[in-house]
């Protein structure tokens, strides 16, 4: 089994995502010079906050040229800001892959160097955004084993540690730098699962065996939680981790334990077709 | 849930809330508003919130004390000290707002109050007024909202502070508000024991709150209060420039 979850993990941390960024119409018409969008592949496991730096080499040539002196963008897919502080596979699920837009890959952002919209979380620098991760992660950790002192635990040698797994992307580092916590999957008092419905995060402890069966949870017992099953089949719905559709019938332990995102958390998208 | 000392349970919560809500604010420098019915078509725990506000200037500026015995003798000096009077006005205004739900009022109030500490400048030299006026000096809009983490079972305290131009400070800047005796202790670790910025779970913007890990920890300590919410938050103020008037504490 445990062969399986380091698979399954492996395979997560090495899904790229394609993406397109293009600069809109109101900036196209004013360059003298033809532009050339920039095309990435960004890892699903990650953050674009890494690729911030890379993004904005690319487009500073136009940025002379239309002399915009902000420093501070955004991308867009469609109307929706990108958060940076959101993993760049949820983000793909929730707004690209769940929905029935005919060109899912790849995807299409557009940058805007405007006004950063109020509702985003701007990262003035890395340290913010490590801070940021660094208590996501922490807030996992405590989910997953609901002891006060996991979180002492978790010291800054510890942190570091599992920050550069994430930046050099590798899940045997992050494993590595995670084992002295000794979190177990099976054995954990609750879950560290979010779920996004119809965009909306909803987050709140759910165990990962029922009480009174003594059975592990499922994907459909979630899912009558969240009351999306009307008699004993779900409503028109999507439903996706890690870009996949698992069977209703898998239990959350195993789902937590190899699908998770290296902040900890279990991403669950769920998209009703109404 | 889990259990434990030193956790607040969702229900009690509720109860040390209205018991919290009800104490003497209006003999303080506070303003209270209650944002417990925003959401009630979803039935989930966390979704309600204090909301308090005030207006503040900064620890470590040296103009701080020509203005600070300024407005002592202002108008507005005298607002910070009888806040009971102004609570209840505020209180029937935020009643009133929430019906309206127009935002126009909030506006008007807060430019009203900020006309009043422009008047004691008045008593300044110009080259002073002209110093007061550098984007550091203004006086900072505080607003420390009182929710509640799931996760941990405990109450949570996010806050946002606002220049008067409505700015909100940024990650290094919002270390105004913490008292000098405070920053050096948090200085030490890097800010993700303390301080974060994430979004708000309920207004979904950008907001700073104070790590609520080690709540649990520190709240075994005062198992025997009659209120857990003013427990934790004598404790947790200070730390983010909260001074708690010891009012509270002689009604319960």
């Amino acid at each position: 089994m445990e062969r399986t979850i380091v698979h399954i993990n492996t395979e997560n941390w090495a899904c790229y995502i394609p993406i397109i960024i293009n600069l809109p119409s109101k900036y196209t018409t004013q360059l003298q010079t033809p532009f050339r969008p920039l095309f990435m592949s960004v890892p699903r496991s990650s953050y674009l906050y890494f690729e911030k730096e890379k993004i904005f080499n690319h487009f500073e040539p136009v940025l002379k040229e239309l002399e915009i002196n902000n420093k501070n963008f955004y991308l867009q897919f469609n109307s929706e800001p990108v958060r940076w502080n959101a993993p760049t596979g949820v983000f793909f699920d929730m707004v690209c892959k769940s929905t029935n837009h005919p060109e899912k890959m790849p995807m299409n952002l557009q940058i805007n160097f405007e006004k950063v919209p109020k509702k985003f979380i701007e990262f003035e620098n890395e340290t913010e955004f490590y801070n940021y991760y660094a208590s996501t992660f922490k807030e996992s950790c405590f989910l997953l084993s609901k002891s006060a002192t996991i979180t002492q635990k978790i010291t800054e040698n510890i942190m570091a540690n599992i920050w550069n797994g994430l930046k050099n992307l590798s899940f045997d580092e992050y494993k590595r730098s995670v084992q002295p916590l000794e979190i177990k999957y099976y054995e954990q008092p609750s879950l560290a699962i979010r779920i996004f419905l119809n965009k909306q995060c909803i987050q709140k402890p759910i165990k990962p065996i029922n009480q009174e069966t003594e059975e592990l949870i499922t994907l459909l017992d979630i899912f009558k939680n969240l009351q999306l099953v009307e008699n004993g089949k779900t409503v028109p719905m999507t439903y996706l981790i890690q870009g996949i559709t698992p069977p209703l019938n898998t239990p959350l332990a195993f789902l937590s334990a190899s699908c998770s995102h290296p902040d900890g958390f279990l991403y669950l998208i769920i998209t009703t077709l109404n | 849930m889990s259990t434990g000392f030193g956790v607040l349970e969702w229900e009690k919560f509720l109860q040390d809330l209205q018991v919290f809500k009800k104490l003497p604010w209006k003999d303080t420098e506070w303003t209270l508003e209650d944002h417990t019915d925003m959401f009630p078509n979803i039935k989930l725990p966390g979704l309600i919130f204090l909301k308090t506000k005030k207006w503040v200037l900064p620890e470590n500026k040296k103009c701080e004390q020509n203005l600070t015995t300024n407005l002592q003798e202002s108008k507005v000096g005298k607002k910070f000290d009888n806040e009971e009077e102004e609570k209840e006005e505020e209180k029937e205004k935020e009643k009133e707002k929430e019906k309206d739900e127009d935002e126009d009022d909030e506006d008007e109030e807060e430019k009203e109050e900020e006309e009043e500490i422009l008047e004691t400048f008045s008593d300044l030299d110009e080259e002073e007024i002209e110093d007061q006026n550098t984007y550091y000096q203004t006086p900072l809009s505080i607003e420390y909202h009182i929710l509640y983490s799931s996760t941990y079972s405990c109450p949570v305290l996010y806050f946002n502070a606002y220049r008067s131009d409505g700015r909100t400070l940024s990650q290094t800047e919002i270390w105004e508000i913490i008292p000098q005796k405070y920053r050096k202790e948090f200085e030490k670790e890097t800010n993700f024991h303390f301080i974060s910025r994430k979004e708000h779970p309920l207004l979904e913007l950008p907001f700073f709150f104070v790590h609520p890990c080690n709540t649990s920890r520190f709240m075994q300590n005062y198992y025997k209060t009659k209120n857990y919410l003013l427990s934790w938050f004598s404790v947790i103020g200070p730390a983010v420039g909260v001074k708690v008037p010891s009012i509270l504490f002689t009604h319960l």
